[in-house]
């Protein structure tokens, strides 16, 4: 059980915060013109420091992590070993070079071994999402016909080929659905998962979790 | 000592068992021994008693069984019956010969019993006498160490009549298949053959999409016809990027890297022409580390293919080191002013709309105006979402998006309410922008013939497997998990 003054302390100091960065809000609207905007300028700097430190602990726990498991030789070790020296080799191109990140030989990194792997990777996204398609968009499903109608309209509206004998009106039908049913879904979610998280960050100032 | 045997596979288990101990058939059905007149009978006529007997009772050991040397038909003991004579007890030993002892030791004259001064745990590692491999009354004892009684001799399996034929594997599999299976709910008569008809597998999509997909590039069969849509918020982007004055400063928020440059490249060229085209000294900031190198690719081949065009008007395309951002290209009056990589993430937005000269790092020399523009190349739409929030209300310069089909329908939204000046998205949006740009042409590209293809294969690809995955659902094919 926690004492009403550790409670009390908590709360009050939960509550400065939230005021803080509601006058920080506010100011981004310039209601006060342009009296906070060194103080609000100054809180993103310290964030962009934290962020700076969060990252670099991350590296170490990661370098700290894989250097332990080629010491003990656990199991596809050699990809620890492989992710050590990538992580030596990009540090220290970037230490020795005075453009940092944009010295040739990172970039020469990332053009010849980052970007193809990654693009490798996203490539491979049109199979599962074709997988997805075999599997989910069926009659059967609950729910699952209109999908497969929405689905269908859009694929239609979107092929170059049927742009030539699609009806202008199955055209315009699906960019009405865009528009307005699809919009009004859109806005929403967007309000309501705005609304849920003010109500998420409200109970949090009242103490109920 | 006793045996049963399973009337289903014919095994000898020990009496008593509730299953057989190899197909494990239930010989619970009837725990009534036989006599030993039928037990002789059986021993002599039927070695091999049919499925739908019960489980038969032979003696193993009848000299232990007093009732049998008595002749008596007395109550079943609780261990032991023994009720077989000993003339059937041979026939079915010698039925059985890999039950039988090495030498001339009976099996099964020695004790059975556990000596008292034994510990019951010791047992289990102690030596087997020789001529048994099972003492003792089963189910009251701990297991017996048998691996000391493995030696050449014991391995050799006991040899098959000349008229047997030894089982294949496929045909041993085969018949413990069978062994397994649950009975049929279905009577005999009424049991029909599973349906033969093709499955539809997850490797079948991958084929065909590869097929219909890529061979069409390969093979340069050529474009099925046809152009993309031009959706909504094209058109008003070309518009506002024409409408910029020469020389006018534009940001650019480069929030995509090699990983999905792939699309975007494909999106953000021809808006890039265009800006060059208009002379726009460009600002690129990018939260991703590997996102300047991929501004300078892009912007380079732009100003590369702009300059061929526009050489004869006598442009050139100058590249200059002056910059610490490496790799400026610009033309004569064309140019990336800074291209920069801003560290932490989206809490480094908002400085950029406060102070871009401080936020960048460079000299405001190089900004001689605030941006008239801002042009955000996204791969998601939080990228687009978070500009919109944390940066256009500080600066206060109109934006537009080009971005991803993925991001389409995140950021449609804002294109409807206003805050985005124009939305270019996807492969459609590229294309519809280019057509803009250059409304005289008259032949497709080749590179934007070979994308259109592949797009129309691709789309129809998919459709195709849509369709296949209806058919399996309406048809019954369900394959199980």
């Amino acid at each position: 059980m926690k004492s009403p003054t550790l409670l009390l302390t908590r709360s009050i100091t939960v509550i400065a915060l939230v005021a803080i960065f509601a006058l920080l809000a506010l100011d981004r609207a310039q209601v006060f013109g342009d009296a906070l905007r060194p103080f609000a300028n100054r809180l993103f700097a310290w964030a962009i420091v934290l962020g700076g430190v969060a990252l670099l602990l991350g590296a170490i726990n990661v370098a700290w992590v894989h250097l332990r498991r080629v010491q003990v030789g656990a199991p596809d070790w050699i990809g620890s070993l492989a992710l050590l020296v990538a992580l030596f080799v990009v540090l220290a191109a970037g230490l020795v070079d005075p453009a940092g990140t944009a010295n040739p030989l990172v970039e020469w990194l990332f053009d010849a071994i980052i970007a193809p792997g990654q693009a490798t990777l996203f490539a491979l996204l049109v199979f599962f999402m074709a997988a997805a398609a075999y599997r989910y968009l069926r009659i059967g499903r609950p729910g699952g016909a209109w999908i497969l109608v929405g689905a269908l309209l859009m694929m239609l509206t979107q092929l170059p080929v049927a742009s030539g004998w699609l009806p202008p009106g199955v055209a315009n039908f699906t960019v009405w659905l865009l528009e307005q049913p699809g919009m009004a879904a859109l806005r929403g979610a967007l309000l309501g998962s705005s609304l849920a998280l003010a109500l998420v960050g409200l109970r949090m100032i009242v103490g109920r979790r | 000592m006793t045996a049963i045997r399973c009337p289903h596979c014919g095994a000898t288990n020990r009496a008593g068992s509730n299953f057989c101990n190899a197909c494990g058939a239930d010989l619970r059905m009837d725990d009534a021994p036989l006599s030993p007149d039928q037990l002789g009978a059986r021993s002599a006529d039927q070695p091999a008693p049919s499925a739908s007997a019960a489980p038969s009772v032979e003696p193993t050991s009848p000299e232990q069984d007093p009732a049998q040397e008595s002749g008596q038909e007395s109550a079943r003991p609780l261990f032991d019956l023994g009720l077989a004579s000993p003339g059937a007890e041979e026939q079915w030993l010698a039925d059985q010969p890999w039950l039988q002892a090495e030498g001339d030791e009976a099996p099964w004259e020695e004790g059975d019993e556990i000596p008292a001064d034994e510990p019951q745990d010791d047992e289990a590692f102690a030596p087997i006498p020789e001529g048994r491999l099972i003492t003792g009354v089963q189910g009251l004892l701990s297991p017996l160490n048998i691996t000391s009684r493995v030696d050449q001799q014991s391995l050799v399996s006991p040899s098959l009549p000349p008229s047997a034929r030894e089982l294949s594997l496929d045909e041993i599999r085969r018949i413990r298949r069978l062994m397994a299976e649950e009975p049929s709910p279905l009577p005999a008569g009424e049991w029909r053959p599973p349906r033969r008809w093709p499955t539809l597998r997850i490797p079948w999509i991958f084929w065909i999409i590869g097929l219909s997909a890529f061979l069409p590039i390969a093979l340069l069969l050529g474009n099925l016809g046809g152009e993309p849509r031009q959706w909504p918020g094209v058109q008003e982007a070309y518009a506002t990027i024409d409408a910029l004055p020469p020389g006018a400063t534009v940001l650019v928020y480069w929030a995509y890297d090699p990983a999905t440059s792939g699309e975007l490249d494909q999106v953000a060229e021809p808006v890039v022409r265009h800006l060059l085209d208009k002379r726009a000294h460009l600002v690129v900031v990018s939260t991703l580390p590997g996102g300047p190198a991929t501004a300078r690719r892009l912007v380079a081949k732009a100003a590369l293919d702009s300059d061929a065009r526009s050489r004869g008007a006598g442009r050139t395309l100058e590249r200059t080191p002056s910059l610490p951002d490496a790799a400026t290209f610009f033309r004569a009056d064309a140019r990336m002013v800074a291209n920069v990589f801003l560290a932490g993430g989206v809490a480094a937005l908002p400085l950029i709309g406060e102070d871009l000269p401080a936020a960048l790092g460079v000299d405001a020399a190089g900004l001689e105006q605030p941006p008239a523009l801002t042009l955000v190349f996204a791969a998601r739409g939080e990228d687009v979402q978070y500009w919109l929030e944390q940066v256009q209300p500080r600066n206060r310069a109109p934006v537009i998006a080009v971005a991803s089909a993925v991001v389409d329908p995140q950021a449609r939204p804002y294109w409807d309410s206003g805050q985005l000046k124009g939305l270019v998205s996807g492969f459609d949006g590229a294309y519809s922008y280019e057509r803009l740009r250059t409304p005289f042409r008259t032949a497709t590209p080749q590179s934007e013939r070979a994308r259109l293809t592949a797009q129309n294969w691709g789309q129809i690809a998919l459709l195709v497997v849509i369709g296949l995955g209806n058919l399996a659902a309406i048809l019954g094919f369900r394959r199980e998990a």
